[in-house]
């Protein structure tokens, strides 16, 4: 009964995300052409040919002579059939280059958040346990400074001190995990720690409240009353009280680093997908803006949608309906 | 808990294990040169690509040129050994013997009459397309000898020919936009958009065993701080035009070496909306606006003294030029002009920075308090780039910062980058300022064209619909272990040489 319950959730939830999608396209489409700039500038450059005949080749070329309805209607047609159109800048396909970034960027992304969730949980268990005791207050101390510190000076600290001071990892690259796993791994040491140092004292934070609450409670109380080993106690009553809560933490955190990694990536040279975005952003690349936008509006979907199911697996007492 | 210690153990091991492995970084080859790039190219397209990576780098080290200038500003041969003036309208070019494509196949002149028919040709689209509107006739005397004939004289011919990148006939400006063929050192291995060109050395280039470096990486790094800190961490060896801030870094490290060029090439200017705003139309009160810059200050702390105020339109570096501007600052003389005008009460106009122009913002910000004092109200408009090349193609502006890098040596081309696209616009009141700009392009009497430029400058100064404030040179950085790079004035490197130490 259950189950078909969270089956009907979940269909439910399909079909609204596809009126939310089909917002999401509308939106990018109208923003994106709303906003200063032309692309056939950005073609013909600041030397280039202004003559009307030219500018009317290029706009013809590049599809943008049609009504913009006319051209919206052809962009979700060929979104539909999985064709996100060319790039304006360089006719690549961006169905291709997006899923590349993306692959990229889920790398930095995945690894950044499992450092975090491999040291916050512990760490933030801990503080939260043993309040006010000196690991409490170093994670406290460590957990405000990288809150307060912006990504970018995170960055740059640890290329100043790795790669400029120590010179034992480079400070700015990207290959390919399959071309050369070694320089894969070398390249990815520094971005992934420096966005896993802001996802640690989020996380943290987080974690330690949390902690705090449910150590406070009743069959907290009861279980180490009756004698529970604290290693269960820790296991069963309090991580998995804070379990729900924390996937919805990591979830947004997830969805949001998907386009939101853009200084990190430019700060590491990481070629991953924020970065794309605001490159065809000042580029005025249209349909590379709209596919990649596009894209994250559904990882965000389908993440939100699996962080649902999840609540349903984490905890029994959930029904989704 | 011992289990989330050990986890945590091991985490830290395995930081330490890749960290302690990463002495083999590809910095340490000594056979691969990386530089970085301050942008991505959209593509690799000689014809149509206006992106300073690709005119600065590319069309010097993938493609070449019949010839280049050196760091002196002197005439250097790359695939033609020697060319003639045989008159006013006809040049005749030696070509270089032993020269291969990438792809193989010898060049011969009939590579050289395709590139510039392929300029000529509307369909192309080619930027340089009015460099080589005046072509007549090339005929190819044999594979290796080449003569071009002229509608009109063109004193900035063999000029163009400098920047002009030679492609094979057999190929396509659509082939040439993903892969590249020239005749360079270095040969296209891959493309990775927004992150990353390789190039491999050209074993059968025709100067092979100068070439040192096995590999040439350009990393895609738009950060100037980012590319500073990459220079000083070895990950790139060369950072090519770089701005003051990044160059005052390079010479304050002793393990990088900042290479200045010998000639100013570059001029910081403003572009005056005389058609938009009428205030600025007035000569008498634009002039006292430059009295009450002090562009000595401006040389100084905004550009930590590698500039120094400009004396013309035209940068240093460009053939012809005159000192023709000497006002220096006085605010006192500047209320004076003011008064004179009926815009005495002051009045306010709008100037557009690009966001990334540090330099410009900070001189706009100078300028601004010293021209408050003159009851006129600049509002700086600090924009990102589409919003100020919208201003600046459709002349929507009261008064927009640029910067002009030379292109060209000979004026003419400073006047079709800059002046000529004003002449519908803040020079259509100054016909006889557009005729002489026409005349001294196609003028080949040397003593006529040096007075046309003269008075074109003098004219410039006086109406200033466009007008430099300072004059820099161009400014590169390298790493200490790297020699023999060399960078002319207008910022192309050449990369050949380029040796480790």
């Amino acid at each position: 009964m259950r189950w078909s319950s969270t089956l009907k959730y979940i269909c439910k939830r399909l079909l609204m995300s596809i009126a939310v999608l089909f917002i999401v396209t509308v939106m990018i489409f109208v923003i994106v052409r709303l906003s200063p700039g032309d692309p056939v500038q950005s073609r013909i450059g600041p030397y280039g040919d202004y003559s009307e005949e030219n500018v009317a080749r290029i706009e013809k070329e590049l599809g943008l002579d049609k009504p913009m309805v006319v051209q919206y209607g052809i962009w979700l047609k060929d979104c539909l059939s999985g064709n996100l159109g060319v790039s304006l800048r360089n006719g690549a396909s961006i169905t291709e280059i997006v899923f590349d970034k993306l692959a990229v960027s889920l790398e930095l992304i995945t690894v950044a958040i499992l450092l975090a969730i491999l040291i916050a949980i512990p760490l933030g268990i801990i503080s939260g346990i043993k309040s006010g005791s000196p690991i409490d207050q170093a994670a406290s101390v460590f957990s405000t400074g990288f809150l307060a510190m912006p990504s970018f000076c995170t960055g740059l600290l640890l290329i100043v001190v790795f790669s400029v001071k120590l010179k034992i990892l480079p400070s700015n690259g990207y290959v390919p995990f399959f071309e050369n796993p070694e320089m894969n791994i070398k390249y990815l040491i520094l971005p992934a720690l420096t966005l896993g140092l802001y996802l640690i004292a989020v996380l943290t934070r987080f974690v330690r409240s949390e902690t705090m609450e449910v150590v406070s409670s009743n069959y907290v109380r009861t279980a180490r009353a009756k004698g529970m080993p604290s290693g269960i106690v820790n296991k069963s009553h309090i991580l998995k009280n804070i379990s729900t809560t924390l996937v919805t933490v990591v979830g947004i955190e997830f969805a949001t680093l998907l386009g939101g990694t853009v200084i990190v990536e430019q700060l590491f040279g990481w070629s991953g997908l924020g970065w794309y975005i605001c490159q065809s952003v000042s580029n005025r690349d249209y349909p590379a803006v709209q596919g990649s936008v596009l894209i994250i509006a559904v990882a965000f979907v389908l993440i939100n949608l699996l962080m649902d199911i999840l609540y349903v697996i984490l905890d029994p007492r959930i029904e989704l309906e | 808990m011992k289990k989330i210690l050990a986890l945590l153990l091991c985490l830290v091991m395995c930081v330490c294990a890749f960290a302690g492995c990463g002495e083999n970084t590809d910095s340490d080859k000594p056979t691969v040169l990386t530089l970085g790039l301050e942008q991505d190219i959209d593509n690799f397209d000689p014809f149509t690509n206006q992106q300073n990576p690709f005119v600065r780098i590319i069309n010097f080290n993938c493609y070449e040129t019949l010839f280049h200038y050196n760091e002196d500003m002197e005439l250097v041969m790359d695939l033609a050994t020697e060319y003639k003036k045989v008159d006013d309208t006809t040049y005749t070019f030696k070509l270089r013997e032993g020269v291969k494509f990438h792809n193989g196949e010898a060049f011969t002149a009939d590579d050289v009459i395709y590139t510039i028919n392929t300029i000529k040709d509307e369909a192309t689209g080619a930027w340089r397309n009015s460099q080589y509107a005046n072509v007549a006739e090339m005929k190819a005397i044999d594979s290796l000898n080449l003569e071009i004939k002229l509608a009109a004289p063109q004193a900035g011919f063999i000029d163009n020919l400098a920047y002009t990148a030679i492609v094979s006939k057999s190929t396509t400006p659509k082939d040439l936009t993903t892969k590249p063929v020239g005749t360079g050192a270095f040969k296209f291995v891959s493309w990775t958009p927004n992150d990353s060109i390789k190039f491999e050395k050209f074993d059968e280039y025709w100067e092979a065993d100068k070439v040192n470096a096995e590999e040439l990486i350009m990393k895609v790094i738009p950060d100037a701080t980012v590319a500073v800190t990459s220079l000083q961490s070895g990950t790139v060896q060369f950072l090519g035009s770089v701005d003051i801030e990044s160059a005052n870094t390079i010479a304050n490290d002793n393990n990088l070496v900042l290479l200045e060029s010998k000639y100013a090439s570059t001029v910081y200017e403003v572009e005056i909306g005389r058609h938009n705003n009428p205030a600025l139309a007035d000569k008498d009160v634009v002039k006292a606006m430059f009295l009450a810059l002090d562009r000595e200050t401006v040389a100084k702390n905004v550009f930590s003294g590698k500039a120094s105020a400009s004396k013309s339109p035209f940068p240093s570096a460009a053939k012809y030029f005159a000192e023709v501007d000497t006002d220096g600052y006085d605010l006192e003389e500047a209320k004076k002009v003011l008064a004179g005008t009926k815009y005495k009460d002051g009045f306010s106009f709008e100037v557009y920075v690009l966001n990334s122009d540090m330099a410009s913002q900070q001189t706009m910000i100078i300028w601004q308090d010293a021209l408050k004092e003159l009851g006129i109200e600049m509002k700086i408009n600090i924009c990102e780039v589409s919003v100020w090349l919208d201003a600046y193609l459709n002349r929507s502006y009261d008064m927009i910062a640029n910067y002009y890098s030379m292109v060209g040596t000979d004026p003419s081309t400073y006047c079709s980058v800059i002046m000529t696209a004003l002449a519908d616009y803040q020079t259509k009141d100054l016909p006889d300022l557009n005729k002489l700009i026409l005349d001294s392009a196609n003028g080949s009497d040397e003593k006529v064209r040096e007075d046309g430029y003269k008075t074109i400058q003098e004219q410039i100064v006086e109406y200033r619909p466009v007008a430099s404030y300072v004059e820099c040179t161009n400014l590169n950085g390298t790493s200490k272990d790297l020699s023999d790079i060399t960078v002319n004035a207008m910022g192309h490197a050449f990369l050949k040489y380029a040796s480790f130490k």
